[in-house]
């Protein structure tokens, strides 16, 4: 049901989840956000199971800052990745979370942003553009086409909300506001709430 | 029969005699100052002359705890390094489960706590380290805490712990004003530590604490003039009198 989309640009990372959380065939609230700050030029964006992925996420970003206070350094992406992997990796077997997550980063050091999809069943993959939940489906062959390294933000964005007009398109659930935010040397911003409405062509008339 | 050998014991005149050693260790730890202010906290610490091979810059004295949450210690430096770790940690998992960044009362219970738990345990002896805590409390005002080896804490205007503990507490009971501004804060701390620190300003470290923003160390320069002000001013006193 979660439609998360991110992929890296020119010195930032773009993602994008929308903002439904429901249960079943109820949508028990259409403002929530899915990308969670972990510090300041990280996100992990959450979907699967609600709880699952409050509980996690909430377990990753106070692990994360405990190193910070006590290494007075902050974590690498890449090593965000593989901590987060390994404590998916660990609970399969034991107590899984059912969450699927894309983390989106930007390190200082290298200058460069960096995505990675990561899966409950603990796989980590690194990947310039990817998708988590349904949206995974439409917006894969999208940016198989379209993406490409070094797009600036403006074409990112336009690349992005290509993909979200797709997700709104032809998901049959009701998928219509995303937050999208982005990841750069400055940090987390969000850029846009947007509520997408793809046009009604065909119209049906009443018969007298 | 020796009443210190194991801490559990108490002695015939109600003493633990442990706990009273650690508090001696303590006495032997380079100095440390706190000084509450009107909206500030400054710490200042006498840092240990190092070596001339040794790198002064992995000497920490002042350590940030959360972000909003700073200590230093007198006495044993690797005991302190236990007690930081578990505060660090407690801070944390306070958040994870409270979702609100730790109270300073909070944590200096839990160090005092933990201090405590180490003089009524089997097989293990007191922390040989007192501490001071500095943060600022839910209402905003400015906090100075300090805890010792046998798990008492209080809070404090000004307080200073470790080798020249006498001289420097009486300075600040002669000095002390309330509702100080930064600056005047900052002044008391150093001056304090001037008097009793030996080889000057270059051992000094000072750290000032503001509300919601994180912690910032002075830097030499700015100690350096300001113990030089004192000095000319010390001189233009003396040829008055």
């Amino acid at each position: 049901m979660d439609s998360l989309v991110g992929f890296v640009g020119k010195n930032y990372v773009i993602m994008a989840g929308d903002t439904n959380a429901g249960r079943s065939i109820m949508r028990l609230k259409d403002d929530f956000d899915k990308l969670v700050p972990i510090d300041s030029h990280k996100i992990l964006a959450k979907s699967g199971e609600i709880g699952d992925g409050n509980q996690f996420c909430n377990l990753i970003i106070r692990n994360v800052s405990l190193y910070r206070i006590r290494n007075e350094t902050e974590l690498t992406t890449k090593s965000v990745a593989h901590y987060t992997r390994r404590q998916l990796a660990t609970a399969i077997r034991k107590n899984p979370y059912s969450v699927n997550l894309l983390l989106g980063g930007y390190d200082k050091k290298d200058q460069k942003g960096s995505l990675y999809y990561l899966d409950y069943l603990g796989s980590s993959k690194k990947i310039n553009y990817g998708a988590q939940g349904y949206a995974a489906l439409f917006v894969g062959s999208i940016l198989d086409r379209f993406w490409k390294e070094d797009l600036d933000f403006e074409d990112g964005l336009e690349l992005m909300k290509k993909c979200l007009r797709e997700v709104e398109k032809r998901l049959i659930i009701g998928t219509r506001c995303f937050l999208i935010k982005m990841i750069n040397s400055d940090g987390i911003s969000v850029v846009e709430k947007v509520m997408i409405n793809s046009e009604k062509k065909n119209e049906i008339e009443e018969e007298n | 029969m020796s009443y210190d050998r194991a801490i559990t014991v108490f002695s015939p005149d109600g003493h633990l005699i442990q706990v009273e050693y650690a508090l001696e260790a303590v006495k032997k730890g380079t100095t440390a100052v706190g000084v509450k202010g009107k909206e500030v906290l400054v710490l200042g610490v006498e840092k240990k002359s190092t070596a001339k091979l040794q790198d002064p810059r992995t000497v920490r004295k002042i350590v940030q705890i959360d972000d909003h949450i700073c200590m230093t210690f007198a006495g044993l430096t690797a005991d302190s390094r236990i007690l930081i770790n578990k505060a660090r940690f407690e801070c944390q998992s306070y958040k994870y489960y409270y979702e609100d960044p730790i109270g300073i009362e909070y944590i200096t219970r839990y160090i005092a706590k933990t201090q405590q738990k180490y003089t009524q345990s089997v097989g293990v002896r007191p922390f040989g380290v007192s501490t001071l805590i500095v943060g600022y409390d839910s209402k905003g005002f400015p906090k100075l805490y300090q805890t010792d080896p046998s798990g008492n804490f209080s809070s404090w205007k000004a307080s200073c712990i470790g080798r020249s503990e006498k001289p420097v507490k009486e300075f600040l009971e002669k000095n002390y004003v309330d509702e100080m501004d930064e600056e005047q804060t900052v002044r008391l701390t150093i001056q304090s530590l001037v008097e009793v620190v030996e080889s000057g300003e270059k051992n000094i470290d000072i750290a000032i604490m503001r509300k919601n923003k994180p912690i910032e160390f002075l830097g030499r320069t700015r100690i350096a003039e300001i113990v030089k002000e004192f000095e000319e001013e010390k001189k233009r006193k003396e040829e008055e009198d």
